[in-house]
């Protein structure tokens, strides 16, 4: 019994964290760690063509990315960043064989949700506002 | 387990800022904690008319990256290269052994976001090929001697690197210096110049993905010949649409033993045009021309190409150069590789 209880608890936590990321517009969130509320577009590019690593109190920026087939991680790169889906591809290829920590792939919304809430120094997109203490919302495109 | 190899362990897990794993996507290598391990690929089979015909592996090559902490990020590459499979003549496996080697083996240690300080054996920030000279990043088989051969390739010392701001006015900047000679240097065979006391600058203008304009200049004693050498080199990409533009131009001046080369001045340059066709595919043509301090006269070659490149990671190259003049290095013929990162 106590671990059926445990069991609906964990689910009941997950969909509310994905409750309310539903919708049209797309969100940069980050770990409720960051010091900054918010980050604009040439900042956001910066980060994720991964020309800055550090946040501002120098602790590391972890970089959360959708595998490069899903329709967000397309209208990330071309509505954020501007660049086409190979071109971002081969840069991130260079960027790692010259050393630079490459994004964390997630799979899913609620994989993102749960990286970026247990995660210091993380960033992510998805779509929809996120219902959670532990995240932050930078930026909100429509 | 001694009391001082937990406590550095311990240590180490502790200074480790995050712990977590994510699923393998090709070319990105696997993640371990804070530490990613990697590498590339690259077989190549070679036609060139005027030598025996090879199938070679031509890299294998792994490389180990750390991100524990501000200071501590280590980075390692190591590579098996010039595996000879079949040699036209002599059969399979009958050439030898290839070579391993050390490319890599560096430390960063960051003073603020954009300042850091590079320790070790690193590449040479000499344009921008030679960064980036895995075989699945770059467009052709054949690398353009431009970007390789009249300078120090690799660096056994310090660099201090400024990482310029999105849209700054200030280039990124590297200083460099190499006070000895190289950590593990490759065979005299395929690198035949050593190099000591090598200094260095460069110094990069770039936007987003769209172009970048790079300047860069190299000291250097070639110690087995006796020379001193002062290099200046000039590259930029250019991309429009999926088009793509890059060159190189060094210019080179040698001094001290005059009597063993041709000329006290050394050149060349390459203009290459990436074309993209449909899907993966892409053609590529280049130009080059190079004169070197030992030739009596100038090479000139061109490169046209075809990529197949369906993922970032793993391309396809079949390409015919064609040679004219000095035989610098390169020799005509058809070349043809698959390069995969992963």
């Amino acid at each position: 019994m106590k671990n059926h209880t445990l069991l609906i608890l964990v689910i009941m936590s997950l969909l509310s964290d994905v409750a309310l990321a539903t919708g049209n517009s797309m969100v940069i969130i980050a770990n409720a760690s960051v010091t900054i509320n918010h980050l604009s577009l040439d900042e956001i590019k910066d980060i994720y063509l991964l020309h800055n690593r550090q946040w501002s109190d120098s602790s590391p920026i972890i970089v959360v990315n959708r595998p490069s087939n899903t329709q967000i991680r397309s209208r990330f790169e071309q509505q954020v960043l501007g660049i086409e889906t190979k071109k971002y591809a081969l840069h991130l290829e260079k960027m790692h064989y010259q050393g630079t920590t490459l994004p964390v792939i997630q799979e899913s919304t609620q994989a993102v949700i749960a990286f970026v809430k247990n995660v210091p120094g993380a960033i992510a997109y998805i779509e929809g506002l996120p219902n959670n203490s532990q995240i932050k919302v930078l930026m909100e495109l429509k | 387990m001694k009391p001082i190899y937990r406590l550095i362990l311990l240590i180490f897990l502790v200074q480790s800022p995050i712990i977590y794993a994510d699923d393998y996507v090709l070319g990105h290598g696997y993640n371990s904690g804070s530490w990613n391990i990697s590498g590339y690929a690259t077989t190549e089979l070679n036609l060139p008319h005027q030598r025996a015909a090879n199938f070679t592996v031509n890299d294998f090559s792994i490389f180990i990256h750390g991100r524990v902490n501000r200071y501590i990020n280590p980075f390692f590459e190591g590579e098996y290269a010039n595996q000879t499979l079949w040699l036209e003549g002599a059969g399979v496996l009958s050439s030898g052994a290839g070579q391993f080697v050390l490319e890599r083996l560096y430390n960063d240690s960051y003073f603020t976001d954009s300042v850091f300080l590079r320790a070790g054996k690193m590449l040479t920030p000499v344009g921008e090929w030679n960064l980036i000279h895995a075989a699945p990043l770059v467009a052709t088989t054949i690398r353009p001697l431009t970007t390789y051969l009249n300078f120090s390739e690799f660096t056994s010392g310090g660099s201090l690197n400024y990482v310029a701001e999105h849209h700054s006015l200030l280039p990124s900047v590297i200083l460099y210096y190499q006070p000895s000679e190289e950590l593990l240097p490759k065979t005299l065979a395929s690198s035949p110049y050593r190099y000591k006391n090598v200094s260095g600058l460069q110094l990069v203008y770039a936007r987003d993905l769209d172009w970048r304009v790079g300047f860069s200049m190299q000291h250097s004693e070639v110690i087995n010949r006796h020379e001193h050498q002062n290099l200046f080199s000039w590259d930029g990409r250019y991309d429009f649409d999926s088009f793509a533009l890059e060159m190189q131009a060094s210019y080179n001046r040698i001094v001290g033993n005059p009597k063993i080369r041709q000329r006290n001045d050394e050149w060349g340059g390459y203009l290459q045009l990436t074309v993209p066709v449909i899907d993966d595919w892409s053609l590529i043509g280049r130009g080059e021309t190079f004169t070197a301090r030992d030739a009596k006269s100038s090479q000139q070659n061109a490169v046209f190409a075809v990529n197949y490149r369906p993922n970032a990671a793993l391309v396809w190259k079949l390409e015919y150069l064609f040679v004219k003049g000095a035989t610098t290095n390169l020799n005509e013929g058809v070349y043809g590789s698959f390069g995969v990162m992963f």
